[in-house]
């Protein structure tokens, strides 16, 4: 045999040759035929289907027949120092408890062999893929565990210390040829986006009657048709797939909405940690500064509560802001993100089917429903089935304390896909290439005023809904 | 006199791109600033709460449905689904009206 295969990356297939002794052989796989049927069980974006329905369903028959614990390894709070709120558990306890170890073998094992599985079916050397992973999953552990920490988590979602503990790896000690083949960022994403559709459910959409629809969903689009027409036209970012990630992630929810329409367009890694780190580090000034502002002007709590949950990024920051303005604006915050959640998905779906028929062609030509289909990426699919399938099948017959039991499960297996996919981004970017991308600072002024737009709309929406001069102000409980 | 004007006119590119440099690198020294002073003070934290803006979505927030009351609506779902969809498609046939009317241009 001449030539051995050493691994995919970026499209391209790497070969060795013995006979040329030193040559490497690039072959892109697009340019390889693949019939459909292959492509269900051989392309990325099928696998991470595949995978994701595979946990769902392992997920959903442990809590419906309570035959086994299927839940992935969480740390609790834990702290460094004195001040914590009494509720941490101690670093050394969690690491004596046999479950702590049990979870831990559970998830590596199920992770490992998913991932291993999906990566031989794409090409990938087993022999190869197995110790990478292995590396991979012990930097992600360090991250989970640091993002677990009471000061850290409090302020930094763990994708923020994902980027840079990878980062850290790769700018200083530099990322070997053999980590390499398990820096499979979009595969993890992908997956965790498939498992991520089942939290979805639109029973949510009617939660907070037409007032949450309006609020939520009114404002949204405009907010990311503004940004889009600001950053493509006025400050001339030619950068489409990072100006609609960054219009996602301002006016949906931050990080996954950023992971979701990031992953739909196909934008860079680079692009992807820049979007993310500018929402995450945002959104702790919002969390502060956002309910001292309402208290300022004297809103009422169901107005503030609901501009709260319209604006701030993170879910867990729209409930801390909600809750300094008592136990209705909390209400309100929550209803009007929970809709945004559900938006993730239609984002995603719209922004892929745009970029496939409007973006990513040629001037002038057309792109025929085949064509579409074959730029489609089937993950989105994916996510719209476990969304329906939750939404409409598992949650009337089996009730929504079932389904919150599942997502609780669920939840932790797309944590740990993203946090490898995050941690994968972090290895394979450096400094230098991320400050390029600030493209002189206009991506930071395309997110700040976005979302001084996105604020200013969803006053005015609010205003119109909730202020009582137009329409009868509902009561929340509190 | 056009090549004076093509003088003054680069002077007045270079002189805003500076500015410009200038301001958002303030704004960045300010926002890293502000949210390191956030983060070191514990500002805006809640004590009842054993999370922060570091949980991201529903996983990370301990007992998630407490927080998520619904209110009685006599609008049926469907009712929702419906104009849900129906604004979804006003603003993507918008979106595509953008970019068409850009590409023109």
């Amino acid at each position: 045999m001449f030539w051995e295969f050493r691994g995919s990356r970026f499209g391209w297939e790497f070969f060795y040759c013995d006979l040329c002794a030193r040559q490497f052989i690039k072959i892109n796989i697009s340019s390889k035929k693949m019939t459909e049927l292959q492509k269900l069980y051989k392309s990325e974006d099928w696998l991470a289907v595949w995978i994701g329905f595979i946990i769902i369903s392992i997920a959903m028959v442990g809590v419906l027949t309570g035959a086994y614990d299927f839940s992935a390894l969480k740390f609790s709070t834990w702290t460094l120092c004195e001040e914590g709120n009494g509720k941490e558990v101690p670093l050394t306890e969690q690491l004596e408890s046999a479950s702590f170890w049990g979870k831990f073998f559970l998830t590596f094992i199920v992770t490992g062999v998913v991932f291993t599985i999906g990566a031989k079916l794409q090409g990938e050397s087993v022999r190869k893929y197995i110790p990478a992973f292995v590396v991979l999953f012990v930097l992600s552990l360090i991250v989970r565990l640091i993002s677990a920490e009471f000061t850290l988590n409090r302020y930094l979602e763990w994708a923020f210390w994902a980027l840079i503990i990878g980062l850290l790896v790769s700018n200083t000690v530099g990322v070997p040829e053999w980590l390499k083949p398990a820096v499979k960022t979009e595969f993890y994403i992908k997956t965790g986006l498939v498992i991520m559709g089942f939290s979805v459910l639109f029973s949510n959409i009617a939660k907070f009657g037409l007032y949450g629809l309006g609020i939520a969903w009114i404002v949204t689009p405009v907010v990311i048709l503004f940004m889009w027409w600001f950053g493509t036209k006025v400050l001339k970012i030619n950068n489409k797939p990072m100006v609609i990630t960054m219009a996602a992630a301002t006016s949906v929810c931050g990080t996954s909405a950023a992971i979701a329409t990031g992953a739909a367009s196909n934008c860079k890694k680079e692009d992807l940690s820049m979007v993310v780190s500018i929402s995450i580090i945002f959104t702790v000034l919002l969390m502060v500064f956002e309910p001292m502002f309402i208290q300022w002007i004297g809103m009422s709590p169901i107005m503030g509560g609901s501009l709260i949950g319209g604006t701030v990024d993170s879910t867990g920051a729209v409930v801390v802001a909600g809750t300094a303005l008592g136990g209705e604006a909390q209400t309100a915050a929550v209803l009007v993100k929970s809709i945004q959640n559900i938006l993730i998905g239609f984002i995603a779906f719209f922004v892929a089917i745009f970029f496939a028929t409007h973006v990513n062609k040629e001037k002038g030509q057309s792109v025929g429903a085949s064509e579409i289909w074959t730029r489609f990426p089937k993950f989105i699919i994916g996510f719209f089935v476990a969304s329906l399938v939750a939404s409409f099948i598992v949650l009337p017959a089996c009730g929504s304390d079932n389904v919150s039991a599942i997502n609780k499960v669920l939840d932790q297996y797309k944590n740990w896909a993203f946090v490898l996919a995050f941690t994968s981004i972090g290895l394979d970017t450096n400094f230098k290439s991320i400050i390029q991308k600030m493209q002189g600072g206009k991506v930071l002024w395309l997110y700040v005023i976005g979302q001084v737009f996105n604020i200013i709309l969803t006053f005015v929406a609010v205003w119109l809904l909730l202020s009582g001069v137009i329409f009868e102000i509902p009561v929340l409980d509190k | 006199m056009n090549c004076c004007y093509g003088i003054r006119n680069s002077d007045f590119v270079i002189r805003n791109y500076i500015i410009m440099k200038i301001i958002t690198i303030i704004a960045i020294i300010l926002t890293l600033g502000c949210a390191v002073y956030i983060m070191y003070n514990g500002l805006g934290l809640q004590k009842d709460l054993d999370f922060g803006a570091g949980a991201y979505f529903y996983a990370d927030i301990p007992d998630y449905e407490k927080y998520d009351k619904s209110i009685e609506t006599s609008v049926p779902t469907w009712v929702h689904i419906l104009l849900f969809l129906g604004w979804g498609w006003l603003m993507y046939r918008l979106w595509v009206w953008i970019e068409k009317r850009g590409e023109k241009k």
